[in-house]
């Protein structure tokens, strides 16, 4: 079961999308200070649902999950992109390290990685994602 | 946040209507409003935040430099610093406007410009960039 499937079941677009799949895989995410920090794991509609009363059901679905990064690499080099474009306050709003783990396929579902290596997760209802998090990079 | 040197102002003097985003990671990053009125367009910069706020800079680009933005030939740092000012718009959690401020370009906090090199790349914006990369083309041969 997923931790949000209540939300998901809300929205008219199917949710996660029939093409996500239970899969073991590395994951890097961007992350704050201490990966014992539960908001680090809060999908961003959670933390603030108007920010998407624009937005359609397909792009809510995908703010109710987490974002990762399938290489060590590619989560750098996306930060650095974006840190490019925002400014130096950029570490304020995505994070100040990258911190790694094991997906396991009983952790949740997983999109395929887009062209930056994004994926997108959707959490299951017993996982607690700070236990196979470990901070690999610091960002600043 | 940082604080600003400028003037602070009741309401925006223009009527914005989102068009689209053009970064985006978990949320809006950078977003294209279009003036109802004018027809004008307005990016919308994420640059800071707090418990209480999201910041954003709004400044006007024009048709011809939105168009040299996606030609490379102008980086965003240039479009923002190209405007005699820009505004500063507060946002609560509620999406509600707490303060706006009007700043003289030369005062806008080193840390909320992009880098110099900050270039368009279709690879690193979203797919609304190439839909308003085909409409700026297209207008600005019908106005040739």
């Amino acid at each position: 079961m997923l931790k949000y499937q209540s939300y998901f079941e809300k929205l008219i677009a199917p949710c996660p999308p029939s093409n996500y799949t239970l899969n073991k895989r590395e994951a890097f995410r961007w992350i704050f200070d201490s990966v014992a920090d539960k908001e680090n794991f809060k999908p961003a509609y959670f933390k603030n649902p108007k920010r998407f009363n624009d937005k359609s059901d397909e792009e809510m679905c995908m703010a109710m999950g987490l974002s990762f990064f399938d290489t060590l690499e590619n989560a750098e080099n996306r930060f650095l992109k974006l840190k490019n474009r925002l400014g130096q306050e950029a570490y304020k709003i995505l994070g100040t390290q990258i911190g790694s783990g094991l997906l396991q396929e009983e952790d949740g579902v997983n999109s395929k990685s887009d062209g930056n290596g994004h994926f997108t997760h959707h959490i299951s209802e017993q996982f607690k994602h700070s236990k196979i998090i470990t901070i690999v990079k610091d960002l600043k | 946040m940082k604080r600003l040197a400028g003037l602070k102002i009741d309401k925006l003097d223009f009527v914005p209507t989102k068009q689209g985003d053009l970064l985006y990671h978990e949320g809006s990053f950078l977003s294209v409003f279009k003036d109802n009125l004018s027809n004008n367009f307005y990016f919308y910069k994420w640059s800071d935040s707090d418990e209480k706020a999201h910041r954003w800079l709004v400044f006007k680009v024009s048709v011809k430099n939105l168009d040299a933005f996606f030609e490379k030939e102008i980086s965003l740092q240039a479009l923002i610093l190209e405007q005699p000012f820009t505004y500063f718009l507060d946002l609560n959690n509620d999406i509600d406007p707490i303060r706006i401020v009007i700043v003289s370009t030369q005062n806008i906090p080193q840390n909320y410009l992009p880098d110099a090199n900050s270039f368009f790349d279709a690879a690193d914006f979203e797919n609304y960039a190439l839909i308003l990369k085909q409409e700026i083309k297209k207008s600005s041969l019908q106005v040739a």
